[in-house]
């Protein structure tokens, strides 16, 4: 019996093998194409560079780095060149499984050139506070700038969103004279903002100083560009988002649930009803204004989040529609509706305000979250831990192209040094990692497989969190909780995502600024009802659509159209 | 004008001097002024001059005074996303409606409160209810909001489960309700300014000369009839002074009491949402200064059509009690 069993292990091993070096050698590597055919770099900078294989879908996707000269640049296995001197060297790329196919970088290192004069510059961020320690970390800046830019920086930061927004929309207005400013579609308004010329156009200096172009790429760079101008660098992230749950950790391993087989919202509905019943005090789903279910929808908005008008994301029509009267929304509402009739969305939910807040209380087991590799991790801590289930597809929208950026006011003094000051963001890792931790052996410290732990100090007085704020963050420190794979999980995210024909489309509401006012109001009146199910769904959408309709929200959609289609025939997307 | 002409008449040559004269011998009221005019310049008027953004589209050109000059106008534009919705009736209505009552009830409560407390004998409890009347005032509208919220919360809301609930009732939907919102907003209104207006017109009362009730009470007048044939006549010119001042504001809601208390909610906006907040959702993501402006010149300019208005009605009734 034992030997009819490992004959037929044997053959059952054989057969694997041979199927799976079949399928191996099937599709050899023929080109390698470099990100970059030449690269300009500043001594003490880092590039991250990736290949391309054709045909694309050849099994032999390893290649080993070599340099021409250590001493000007030097390349790890991972093809992150670092720009040690003055000078020039060529990276060599062969592929390990034919060393005729190759390529070469072509990198030429340049001396900073440092200004005489000191220069202070004014930077404003969005974050959870200004942290106790933010001068001591901005001291270090300074001295570690002074033989590169020879510059100090004031940091300022304002609590997300609406404090921020505020403060940094009235310095804009009043011509406040600062110098680096964070911007997004989402907090201080970058469309608006920039198409009001309140920010310096950037593309002179990206042309000037190539550094950021050739880590973003043209087309993510493009992405926030109006008109062809860009007015603020997007951060090196992920390029993509998908929606889904973040579950309670400790309830996911007591109920035992196979977060695996959830794909759908209805998957989760089961353990909805179960968690109801059986535990007390806990309600199943936290829904607070827009992050609710709804999201997962995936509405590609042309405008913001509550102004009508939006395209399906799957790059099948053109058709701008009204996403909050369309059937796929009311059939949304609808369900969400029933999850609040058995009580899986709290009473109160049209009246909560703040979800991370609400996040923390423990009182929750599911939220609708937007995300990305680590998502979970990033979000855990505090007392409570999250685990996430996707239910929607990676997507590559406006919504990340112009997620966090950074812009020189139109009021700064001190334009090209601020650029230049931006660039070491996303060059250089030591500045984006004092930016983002604070002081290594101060705030954090560095453990054996380089990954960081804070330490007590560094929590409570420059806790460093939401790395992709600005700059590149490939090049940030890896937390102790976080996933040592995961900057590679984020590249193949990126490519895993469906990139919208939209990207880069930007509304120009001028035309129909009343109405889109008008229609904002309608919206921010019935949304929160709707959204947690909170309101009789076919009352409350026939009042708003009418209400909507008084507000001329068809003007707005028909602008939107006529503005969409112009752009492709503009730019040669078709359908 | 009259009274000038009325000083002046005697002698025409100090007339022509009026000013210098003025100043020669009044000079330290002058100066005393002097730090109060130049702040109500600069903070005040020479603002004024910013008015024409409400008719500009507004672009950002270097500074804020080239951007001021070098915008585009657009006429009355600005202006046309207040009046072109389906709102605009409802939130003029809440406005002037609830300001309507703001007024009333600010005028009787406060009076009824500074009169009674100022009957009581011990002085020491006399201060102790001022205080706790007072109270209310220093507490910011988000901490009222909070306040409301934790009674009226739906499930975890003081009326809810510790009032409705045991008598077996079942939990209102306090947020989704409409009905019961005027009287909460006006609750909370009265609640938190009462005690402000009590000590002004507290302040008003210790200063009726003391005479005035030895005399009634040697007369026999009863203390109802002193309240009513003293007090409330002397009161009179600050009432009408203090109300002329509210009516100037009729189109300016409380922006903190009706965002936060109702908590921006949408299903009893209907009776909650006023011009503010309307101006709030509507601009709050935008940054176009030229369309908030237009809002702020909106009331300014009805807020002084209005105050003219009540202004001339007193003057036909009572012209010393009137403001100008």
């Amino acid at each position: 019996m034992k030997k009819v069993l490992s004959v037929v292990l044997c053959v059952l091993l054989v057969l694997s093998l041979s199927i799976s070096s079949f399928a191996i050698s099937s599709v050899p590597v023929k080109t390698i194409t470099p990100s970059a055919s030449s690269l300009t770099m500043n001594i003490g900078t880092s590039m991250g560079t990736s290949v391309t294989f054709s045909p694309a879908n050849t099994t032999q996707k390893l290649v080993k780095y070599s340099t021409s000269n250590k001493k000007v640049a030097s390349v790890n296995g991972d093809g992150i060149i670092k720009a040690a001197g003055a000078g020039s060297a060529v990276i060599s790329i062969i592929s390990s499984s034919n060393s005729k196919v190759k390529a070469t970088i072509k990198v030429t290192v340049k001396k900073y050139t440092v200004p005489k004069k000191q220069t202070t510059l004014t930077m404003t961020m969005i974050g959870s506070k200004q942290e106790a320690d933010t001068a001591l970390v901005m001291k270090k800046v300074e001295a570690y700038l002074k033989d590169k830019l020879n510059v100090k920086v004031n940091l300022q930061v304002y609590a997300y969103t609406d404090p921020y927004t505020t403060k940094v929309n009235t310095m804009l207005a009043a011509g406040e004279s600062f110098d680096v400013c964070f911007t997004s579609s989402w907090a201080a308004n970058y469309y608006t903002n920039a198409g009001s010329g309140y920010f310096t156009e950037l593309n002179g200096y990206l042309k000037k100083y190539p550094a950021i172009t050739q880590i973003l790429g043209k087309e993510f760079l493009s992405g926030s560009a109006i008109d062809g101008k860009n007015y603020g660098v997007p951060t090196n992230k992920e390029q993509v988002h998908n929606w889904g749950y973040l579950l309670k950790k400790d309830l996911v391993a007591k109920y035992k649930i196979d977060t695996t087989k959830i794909t759908k919202m209805e998957d989760l509905e089961s353990w909805f009803a179960k968690i109801k019943a059986s535990e007390p005090g806990i309600t199943p789903l936290l829904a607070v204004t827009m992050d609710t279910p709804f999201k997962f929808l995936d509405w590609d908005n042309l405008g913001d989040d509550d102004v009508p008008g939006a395209l399906y994301s799957d790059n099948k029509s053109s058709k701008v529609i009204n996403q909050f009267t369309a059937p796929e929304s009311i059939a949304m509402y609808k369900k969400l509706r029933s999850y609040y009739e058995k009580g899986w969305i709290a009473k109160d939910a049209a009246t909560m305000q703040n979800t991370t807040e609400m996040m923390k209380t423990n009182k929750y087991f599911a939220v609708e979250s937007s995300l990305k590799p680590g998502k979970d991790v990033e979000m855990s801590g505090g007392g409570v831990d999250w685990v996430q289930v996707d239910i929607t597809k990676p997507v590559m929208s406006n919504r990340e192209t112009a997620g966090a950026l950074l812009a020189i006011p139109a009021a700064s003094k001190n334009k090209e040094i601020a650029f230049r000051f931006i660039e070491t963001l996303y060059t250089d890792a030591t500045v984006k990692n004092l930016f983002n931790y604070g002081i290594e052996g101060v705030h954090y410290k560095v453990n054996a497989d380089g990954r960081i732990t804070q330490t007590q100090t560094g929590i409570d007085r420059f806790n460093g969190k939401d790395t992709w704020r600005f700059g590149d963050s490939f090049k940030d420190l890896l937390r102790d909780s976080e996933d040592l794979q995961k900057m590679k999980k984020f590249l193949a995210y990126n490519k895993a995502g469906l990139p919208l024909k939209s990207l880069g489309f930007v509304f120009d509401k001028t035309p129909v600024e009343t109405q889109v006012s008008a229609c904002k109001n309608v919206i921010q009146t019935y949304y929160k009802e709707l959204f947690v199910g909170a309101a009789d769904v076919d009352a409350t959408v026939k009042k708003m659509s009418d209400e909507l309709d008084a507000s001329g929200v068809n003007d707005i959609l028909k602008e939107m159209q006529s503005q969409y289609d112009k752009w492709c025939a503009k730019v040669g997307v078709k359908y | 004008m009259d009274s000038a002409t009325a000083l002046g008449t005697p002698a025409v040559k100090k007339k022509k001097n009026g000013l210098l004269y003025q100043l020669r011998t009044n000079w330290p009221l002058f100066a005393m002024l002097t730090p109060g005019v130049i702040i109500l310049i600069i903070n005040n008027y020479i603002p004024m001059f910013g008015i024409i953004i409400a008719f500009k589209r507004y672009r950002f050109f270097g500074s804020f005074f080239e951007s001021l000059i070098q915008s585009d106008w657009i006429g009355l534009k600005n202006f046309e996303f207040f009046t072109k919705t389906p709102y605009a009736f409802q939130m003029t209505r809440n406005t002037l409606l609830y300001n309507a009552v703001f007024i009333v009830l600010g005028l009787i409560i406060p009076v009824f409160f500074a009169i009674a407390l100022n009957e009581i004998r011990s002085k020491r409890l006399s201060k102790l209810y001022q205080s706790f009347i007072f109270l209310p005032y220093f507490l910011s509208w988000i901490v009222v909001s909070y306040l409301a919220y934790s009674l009226f919360s739906i499930e975890s809301g003081f009326i809810n489960k510790n009032i409705l609930a045991p008598l077996g009732i079942a939990p209102v939907e306090w947020y989704s309700e409409s009905v019961y919102w005027p009287f909460i907003l006006v609750f909370f209104q009265l609640w938190k300014y009462t005690g402000y207006n009590v000590v002004v017109y507290l302040a008003a009362i210790s200063g009726i000369d003391p005479e005035y009730y030895e005399a009634a009470e040697i007369d026999g007048a009863t203390k109802w009839q002193q309240i009513r044939l003293i007090t409330i006549p002397l009161l009179q010119n600050l009432m009408i002074i203090l109300t002329l001042l509210a009516v100037g504001r009729i189109f300016n809601a409380d922006f903190g009491l009706f965002y936060n208390v109702p908590r921006n909610s949408g299903s009893i906006s209907s009776v909650t949402m006023v011009i503010d907040t309307y101006v709030y959702n509507a601009l709050r993501n935008t940054n176009n200064i030229g369309m908030a402006s237009a809002a702020g010149t909106y009331q300014a300019v009805i807020g002084c059509i209005t105050v003219f208005t009540a202004n001339l009605i007193v003057r036909k009734i009572d012209k010393e009690s009137a403001l100008f």
